[in-house]
């Protein structure tokens, strides 16, 4: 039976327009969508955000929100053994959707910890699908949601039934979520970028356990993503949206190998990845998506293309073309046999400058600790949280580190602790100084002050980290008035790190909510550098952006880099990212570095265990790799109580009984590269990771 | 959460101790006592107090020790007889003048809640739920209006009114014939009838805070993933709107609950003076005024132990609304 119904299509959206109402207005932002979902198949969404992705999703359930509209087209649900439904036609609160919602159709939210509510049991969400559905008793429904928790391997199903979301790891909290849906049977499961908010580590693992649970139950799904890793790793097909519309669609090994439209193509050219050729700078797509208010007529891809045929293009929309069986693209560029013409790309060479290793490093960190007192109140002791637990690196002069690590790690405690926004429990931050080496954590804060202005912070949110009120000079001038230099000076400054990070010096009157992430990013990396520092930290500082503005903004901190002789402690939980931009990398685990090597050598032969279970999560889009992994179960430690020995031993495969009793020092071995390890990894064999596919 | 509530009623003590003596310390802090009051009082009327005289009186009262000592004697007769002192204005022990009238207040204040809370809340869910509706921008309106318009203008107006149109006074909380009368089915009729101007008027103010509190934490809460979440797993409209958002908007309602009693008891004072209410609010108003240092100081004692009470309440009954609060104090609980 399941022969007959594979690869027959279970939903067909055909012609989908969704609008949202705002006043009189109508903004269109979903503009004719079409695409199958097939059974026991896996069709990936893929775009920036504000593509429509989400929205397409949320359509198919009809729980879009009171203010968004479907106009034309329709969602067909094709059940078996029953007459085809059209969704979009169904009254959004009536029983018949209801029956669909849940029951055929089931889907997991992006984050699980917004999307399952704080003051109801995890088990209780999950059994009410059942006792609304159908007649299940209470004890009925909490038995089968058990099994369904056990099923999602949740450790300790029927302790965890009765646990708040609060009480959960990430992980743990996105195999609740999955439980929620499965728990219905459905034969439709929507995925809403349901990875995006975990370590690669967990990610890995979700993902298998979502292919598992599909082959295991034969559900078709529908997968968005914004990873075009990802992608390779899940999908049976793709269908890539810009601005409410699939510009091109296909099986997943045609589309990523032989993109066809420039937004695709655009897309791979600006992830970094963590295998291959490095490359000094990425290539971008110009821009960001326009906002739905702003759409262009014609193609709406338009003004960030660089095959863009004027005249043409911005008259009309391309309609999508045939170009193979199930393999579509929508652009006017593609010639007779739908291949694309070469263009411009927008990735101009510049000669890279090394660090000078021969001088003496400018930032030295010594043994550095940082332990937190958590809790603790009339009757209790504190926990003694050790976020950081002696870190020892280098950074020299227009050097970049990176700093890579799971949540948890320490590795945002170690920048703001090197910048001076924690007090360091134990341990020394060394800044060079004029042939000095100054120790910051031993300075009193007056004269610490002195240094602020050589080591500075991009941070993850930019938006977060503005004060609202005040204007774009104003964030921009912040530390320079407070270091008493004089107006005209601070004003000649502004304008010059204004242009040097790109910006138009006519916004300096704006406030930062007026720009988009990306432009709010520039500005963020602007008041870093207004003050001329040496040294520059940043945490995260890409993560929140889309691919295509993350690259514009790694070339922007590369040239930077380039022309003012900066040096960068770059942190980041994306593999990928830290190897393009860092010329060394320390791998932090528990509060400690594991390992510190050069960048080349530590992605093409990792020495610690630890690290070669990071890279092998990373998902890059190539499709001949779907292969067995070896992955990394567990969790990271609480830091209020580390495993005696190494601190990775429980989750590591080579752990001995020495890695159980000694902690492994950090050790040199060979070549600059330094490991913490009683087994490490032969320099020589390469992860499988970078086999040649 | 046992040993939660006994921490907590372990501070009580001490507290009102505190309480107690700030209370004290306030009431005498305007120059000139309760004698020197009368004897004005009966200057006025061309009966001159000779110096002497007013100092029998303080004799009399006890007024001419310390203000320590005072404090000491009110304090020691009220743990260990139960004595709150004597109402000089009302020659009448503290006690039984507070006594008298805390019964209608507790009822008139709890009838004025139950019915604001009744007609707000759903009020405030119907708002934020048909957000932008004709009646929600009819509650909004009636909300704006209740809030702007000063209670006591409200009550003076509608007494006016109904003077006017029916020729019936209202004020009070009983018509004459009932005043004084012991309690019969008719005088808790007449309570009745005269209940509902009171409740309105201050319902009004109640109710139009309430709605926009709850429409406001409403609003939020609609646009959670959670509820989009329930709504996808196919839960009824109605069932979804409650169990998620509505459940979730009523934690800062729950938390601002604290002075809820205090409520109870001060009442509205301008209100009841307006109409004539004979509830602790204008007591404790007339007790300041006159100087009437014991009626004054149990009076204020008593909203400062109803606000602690209040306090607890609203901390337990947050707690077993909020896992999230709940599972704090058993892990405090645990670890201790």
């Amino acid at each position: 039976m399941a022969e007959v119904l594979h690869d027959t299509p279970f939903l067909e959206v055909r012609d989908l327009h969704v609008s949202f109402a705002e006043g009189d207005r109508q903004f269109t932002a979903l503009d004719g969508v079409s695409f199958q979902v097939r059974r026991g198949r896996t069709l990936c969404l893929v775009g920036e955000s504000g593509c429509g992705k989400s929205l397409t999703a949320k359509a198919i359930l009809q729980v879009m929100g009171d203010n968004a509209r479907i106009g034309q087209g329709g969602i067909w649900l094709c059940r078996d053994g029953r007459e085809s439904i059209d969704i979009a036609a169904l009254d959004p609160r009536g029983s018949a959707i209801r029956s669909i919602r849940g029951n055929d159709i089931a889907m997991i939210y992006q984050e699980p910890m917004s999307a399952l509510s704080p003051l109801y049991t995890i088990g209780d969400q999950i059994s009410e699908v059942l006792r609304w559905h159908g007649n299940t008793s209470r004890s009925e429904a909490r038995e089968e949601a058990i099994a369904v928790l056990r099923a999602v391997g949740m450790p300790a199903p029927e302790k965890r039934f009765d646990a708040y979301s609060f009480e959960l790891s990430g992980g743990q909290r996105q195999r609740a979520m999955i439980a929620m849906a499965l728990v219905g049977r459905p034969q439709l499961l929507i995925a809403d970028e349901p990875t995006t908010a975990l370590d690669v580590t967990t990610q890995a693992v979700i993902l298998d356990l979502l292919r598992e649970r599909q082959q295991a139950q034969g559900m078709a799904m529908l997968f968005i993503t914004h990873d075009l890793g990802v992608v390779s790793e899940v999908a049976d097909d793709v269908a890539v949206m810009y601005m409410g519309r699939i510009v091109e669609s296909g099986p997943v090994a045609e589309v990523l190998s032989d993109p066809r439209h420039p937004y695709t193509r655009g897309l791979l050219a600006s992830r970094p990845s963590v295998t291959g050729r490095r490359r000094d700078r990425l290539e971008t797509i110009p821009g960001t998506v326009p906002h739905l208010h702003n759409r262009p007529s014609g193609c709406a891809f338009f003004a960030r293309c660089g095959h863009r045929r004027p005249g043409e293009c911005d008259r009309q929309a391309p309609p999508p073309r045939q170009l193979a069986e199930a393999r579509q693209a929508a652009c006017w560029a593609l010639d007779d046999e739908g291949h694309l013409q070469a263009a411009e790309t927008h990735a101009p060479a510049v000669a890279r400058r090394k660090p000078d290793y021969t001088c003496p490093p400018l930032l030295k960190v010594r043994g550095l600790k940082k332990h937190f007192l958590q809790g603790g109140g009339l009757f209790t002791k504190p926990r003694r949280v050790r976020s950081l637990d002696g870190v020892s690196f280098d950074i020299w002069p227009g050097e970049t580190l990176g700093l890579v690590g799971e949540s948890g790690c320490g590795k945002s405690t170690l920048g703001q602790t090197v910048i001076g926004l924690h007090k360091p429990s134990e341990g020394k931050v060394f800044l060079s100084n004029k042939g000095h080496d100054v120790d910051l954590a031993a300075l009193p804060p007056a004269a610490r002050r002195r240094h602020w202005r050589d080591i500075r912070m991009v941070f993850q949110d930019p938006n977060g980290s503005f004060n609202p009120r005040l204007t774009v000079y104003d964030i921009l001038a912040e530390v320079l008035s407070v270091a008493g230099e004089s107006r005209p000076a601070i004003a000649s400054r502004v304008h010059e790190v204004m242009r040097m990070v790109g910006l138009d010096t006519a916004y300096l009157d704006r406030h930062a909510h007026a720009f988009s992430g990306g432009q709010r990013q520039r500005i963020g990396i602007a008041r870093a550098l207004a003050s001329r520092p040496r040294l520059i930290i940043a945490d995260e500082p890409v993560s929140a952006l889309d691919v295509s503005v993350q690259a514009q903004i790694l070339n922007l901190l590369r040239d930077l880099q380039a022309e003012l002789g900066l040096s960068y402690l770059f942190i980041s939980h994306d593999l990928s990212v830290v190897r393009h931009i860092s010329d060394r990398v320390a791998v932090m685990y528990a509060g400690q570095v594991v390992e510190l090597a050069p960048t080349e050598e530590l992605f093409s032969a990792p020495r610690h265990p630890y690290t070669r279970a990071l890279l092998n999560s990373v998902l890059e889009p190539t499709v001949a790799r779907r292969t067995e992994r070896q992955r990394l179960a567990g969790s990271v430690p609480d830091p209020a109580a580390f495993p005696e020995g190494c601190r990775f031993h429980p989750r590591c495969s080579l752990a001995s009984d020495e890695c159980r009793r000694t902690p492994p020092p950090l050790a040199a071995s060979g070549s600059g590269r330094d490991v913490a390890c009683f087994h490490p990894l032969p320099a020589a064999v390469p992860v499988r990771l970078l086999e040649p596919a | 959460m046992l040993r939660f509530i006994l921490q907590r009623l372990l501070w009580v003590p001490p507290t009102l101790i505190a309480i107690s003596v700030v209370a004290f310390a306030i009431i005498n802090l305007p120059p000139g006592d309760y004698v020197d009051r009368y004897a004005l009082q009966a200057a006025a009327q061309g009966d001159v107090m000779t110096e002497a005289q007013k100092e029998a009186l303080r004799i009399t009262y006890g007024l001419d020790a310390p203000i320590p000592v005072q404090y000491v004697r009110w304090m020691s007769d009220m743990l260990l007889h139960g004595n709150f002192g004597w109402s000089f204005q009302h020659s009448r022990p503290v006690a039984e003048v507070i006594g008298e009238r805390l019964g209608l207040t507790a009822i008139l204040s709890i009838v004025t809640l139950t019915v604001t809370w009744m007609i707000a809340i759903p009020i405030g869910i119907y708002s934020a739920v048909r957000r932008y509706s004709i009646a929600d921008y009819v509650f909004t309106s009636l909300g704006f209006f209740g809030l702007a318009l000063p209670n006591f203008l409200l009550a003076l107006a509608l007494m006016y009114a109904l003077f006017v149109f029916t020729g019936q006074s209202v004020g009070g909380l009983f018509s004459s014939q009932y005043a004084d009368a012991p309690w019969s089915l008719g005088k808790v009729l007449d309570l009745l009838a005269h209940l509902w101007i009171p409740i309105l008027v201050l319902g009004i103010s109640g109710m139009a805070s309430i709605i926009r509190t709850i429409r406001a934490n409403l609003l939020d809460e609609l646009r959670a993933p959670y509820l989009s979440a329930a709504r996808a797993k196919g839960l009824p409209e109605t069932w979804a709107l409650l169990k998620y958002p509505v459940r979730h908007a009523m934690n800062p309602f729950v938390s601002g609950l604290n002075d809820v009693f205090v409520h109870i008891i001060s009442g509205e004072t301008i209100v009841a003076i307006v109409l004539g209410l004979e509830t602790t609010g204008p007591l404790l108003f007339d007790a300041l005024r006159n100087q009437d240092m014991f009626l004054a100081a149990t009076l204020i004692m008593f909203l400062g132990i109803l606000g602690m009470i209040g306090t607890l309440f609203s901390d337990v009954l947050l707690a077993w609304l909020d896992p999230r609060i709940r599972r704090q104090f058993t892990l405090v609980e645990r670890r201790a």
